[in-house]
């Protein structure tokens, strides 16, 4: 990892002024916890000449109920997001996510706007600039081509973050802040199916704030696959709620991470509402998992255990979920 | 490196007028305790109080040459060169306090932090004032100790044998419990137990630690750190996040249990204390898969995919085959 490059800080103390500033140098970067970005400078993966620095913005560093929903700014810490008893009691899922973040030291610098707008990964782009040179790049930074499907047109690096699904599954949206205003979008929209290109941001616009509803009845929870209890990023995540009607399912709702350029909301499970959680309604959920994930090449483990691993996980924490619910 | 003679193993020793020792050693303490062993071993030899005693250790612009912290080798060599140099400054000393006393080195009962006639036992010269006597005439004094492995601990003429890498032959044996989720490939290591003859036990403490460690190092390397390559050479884990060290998360209860013996050759009859519980991990923990799933993994490290492709194989293999190779 190389020394950190020069660049000029910059440390607005309101959101309005930090989507200003952001607009007035085009290829300037936001910077939170800076847990994926520092190192990505450091790599010469990001290359910016300004940085704004959003540790002055405290507007947006809050947890607070507002009627049926529960709003979280952008600032807020995965540390404090997994500490909260709010958060614990109503959406264990998103403090399960928030925990199984990195480390304890990357948490308590990290947040949740930066773990939703984490850069994709893949395990050719995320190496030095010498490891890089020496693989000829690729079309994610200074190169031609995807290593990973060498066909292919688009690049596949994967969408890592842990949160992202666990707030997908909740139905949870973003508000984002622009130069003409704040607009919300479900959280599933803010991401699109391109490793080079996974956020549907504008250049000037921030996510601020996310916004969870607090439906009741609802249970949820979250699980990844990796080597090490700590620190690594999942080889595959996944998020499940529900709700549990008597023997019926009401909601079911699964969102996975790792295995795809962007988290992946699984698409096809509104026609198990109304059913029993039977063999039949697991194989429903096993053959949607395997149609809306697309794990590629992009870490040392394969992209086979990663599939697989995503079923397992998203089956248990169903049958978990609809036992706990019964 | 040593095939003309040159000792494995140096340590200097500075007494000056305010009756300090300064301990120069190149042993590198990487955690693993060497400074202290070698301050425990002169406090013995000399006798004297903790306090007088400083360490400075692997400046290689004023401490000797050490070849490394490698091989458990720094208790048992530098540890004996150290024990050496306290010897011949105490020499020096007890040659000082008989001439203050007025009497036959040989009649001198050398306490430590006193010195006095084997015939007065009442008659007390302390510590400062020996060094006082010793000082004169010459001021600061310097002592040396050196340790060379004797070469039939050497291994041979084979290329490298000359470094005499260890002399402290330790026994070990371990065991291993693990658990292993057969969906996801998991293995998680519920505890271990190891039990050492490290020799004499000179700082049980630290051989407790330095099991622990070693336990922990071959889970690395029994579960987790891998080094591979892309077909053109790169090394494809060349970072710590992705040659995956464990972290606490993984860390098991490890239950040390010390079998003390008296080896001939090391510091106060010591031996090592981290060789056996890291080689006997790997092992240990096979046959513990083996026993928990009915099948023997024999390439390292057990990664969750290389478990999940282990126990989903289409053959089974008998269960008592040994380990082969790799593992």
């Amino acid at each position: 990892m190389s020394s950190m490059p020069n660049f000029v800080l910059l440390r607005p103390e309101t959101a309005a002024d930090a989507v200003r500033l952001r607009a007035a140098h085009p290829d300037s970067r936001f910077v939170a916890g800076g847990t994926d970005l520092l190192p990505n400078m450091r790599r010469g993966l990001v290359r910016t000449p300004a940085v704004i620095e959003l540790a002055a913005v405290r507007e947006l560093d809050f947890i607070r109920r507002s009627g049926d929903e529960l709003h979280i700014g952008a600032a807020c810490t995965l540390a404090a997001l997994a500490a909260d008893p709010q958060v614990a009691a109503a959406l264990p899922a998103l403090s399960e996510a928030a925990r199984a973040v990195a480390g304890p030291t990357h948490r308590a610098s990290a947040t949740l706007g930066g773990n939703l707008c984490l850069d994709t990964r893949c395990r050719y782009y995320n190496q030095s600039a010498f490891w890089r040179e020496a693989n000829q790049f690729c079309m994610k930074l200074d190169g031609d081509g995807c290593r990973v499907a060498p066909r292919s047109t688009r690049c596949h690096a994967a969408f890592s973050g842990d949160v992202a699904p666990a707030l997908i599954a909740l139905d949870a949206r973003v508000d984002i802040l622009g130069t003409g205003g704040v607009r919300t979008l479900p959280l599933a929209e803010l991401y699109r199916d391109d490793g080079m290109a996974w956020l549907a941001l504008g250049s000037e616009e921030l996510l601020t704030a996310v916004r969870v509803p607090l439906t009741a009845g609802w249970q949820s929870a979250y699980a990844k696959a990796r080597v090490r209890g700590a620190i690594d990023f999942p080889l595959s995540g996944v998020a499940v709620a529900l709700r549990r009607d008597g023997e019926h399912l009401a909601i079911l709702r699964i969102a996975c991470t790792g295995v795809a350029s962007r988290p992946c909301a699984i698409g096809g499970l509104d026609i198990l509402v109304g059913r029993p959680l039977d063999a039949a309604a697991h194989d429903i959920i096993a053959l949607a998992i395997k149609r809306d994930i697309l794990a590629m090449d992009t870490t040392v483990a394969g992209m086979a255990y990663r599939r697989r691993a995503t079923a397992v996980l998203a089956k248990r924490l169903v049958d978990r979920l609809w036992q706990e619910a019964g | 490196m040593h095939w003309h003679g040159e000792p494995h193993a140096v340590i200097l020793l500075k007494l000056d007028f305010d009756a300090g020792i300064t301990i120069l050693t190149g042993a590198s303490d990487i955690g693993q305790g060497s400074s202290t062993i070698v301050a425990q071993i002169v406090a013995e030899v000399l006798g004297v109080d903790y306090g007088r005693l400083r360490v400075i250790a692997n400046d290689s612009a004023i401490t000797p040459k050490d070849n490394g912290s490698y091989s458990s080798r720094v208790t048992f060599m530098v540890g004996n060169a150290a024990a050496q140099a306290a010897e011949n400054l105490k020499a020096l000393l007890v040659t000082a306090a008989a001439r203050r006393l007025g009497i036959d080195d040989t009649e001198l009962e050398w306490l430590g932090e006193a010195a006095c006639p084997r015939s007065e036992p009442d008659r007390h010269v302390a510590f400062a004032d020996i060094v006082e006597e010793a000082l004169k005439g010459t001021g600061t004094i310097t002592a040396k100790g050196v340790f060379t492995c004797p070469p039939e601990f050497q291994g041979g003429k084979q290329r490298g044998g000359a470094v005499g890498s260890t002399m402290g032959f330790s026994y070990a044996a371990q065991v291993v419990e693990v658990s292993v989720d057969e969906e996801l490939g998991t293995v998680t290591v519920e505890k271990v137990w190891a039990a050492l003859d490290c020799g004499f036990a000179i700082n049980p403490m630290s051989v407790e630690g330095q099991v622990q460690g070693a336990v922990w190092m071959g889970m690395g390397q029994a579960l987790s750190e891998e080094t591979s390559y892309e077909a053109n050479g790169l090394h494809q884990v060349a970072n710590l996040l992705d040659y995956r060290v464990p972290t606490m998360a993984e860390s098991p209860e490890i239950e040390v249990h010390i079998v003390e013996s008296l080896d001939p050759n090391g510091p106060f009859g010591a031996k090592e204390a981290s060789e056996g519980p890291l080689a006997g991990f790997l092992p240990a923990l096979a046959a513990a898969i083996e026993d928990a799933v009915g099948r023997r993994p024999t390439t390292l490290p057990v990664t969750p995919e290389r478990m999940y492709d282990l126990l989903h194989r289409k053959t089974r293999r008998p269960r008592a085959e040994p380990v082969r190779g790799d593992a």
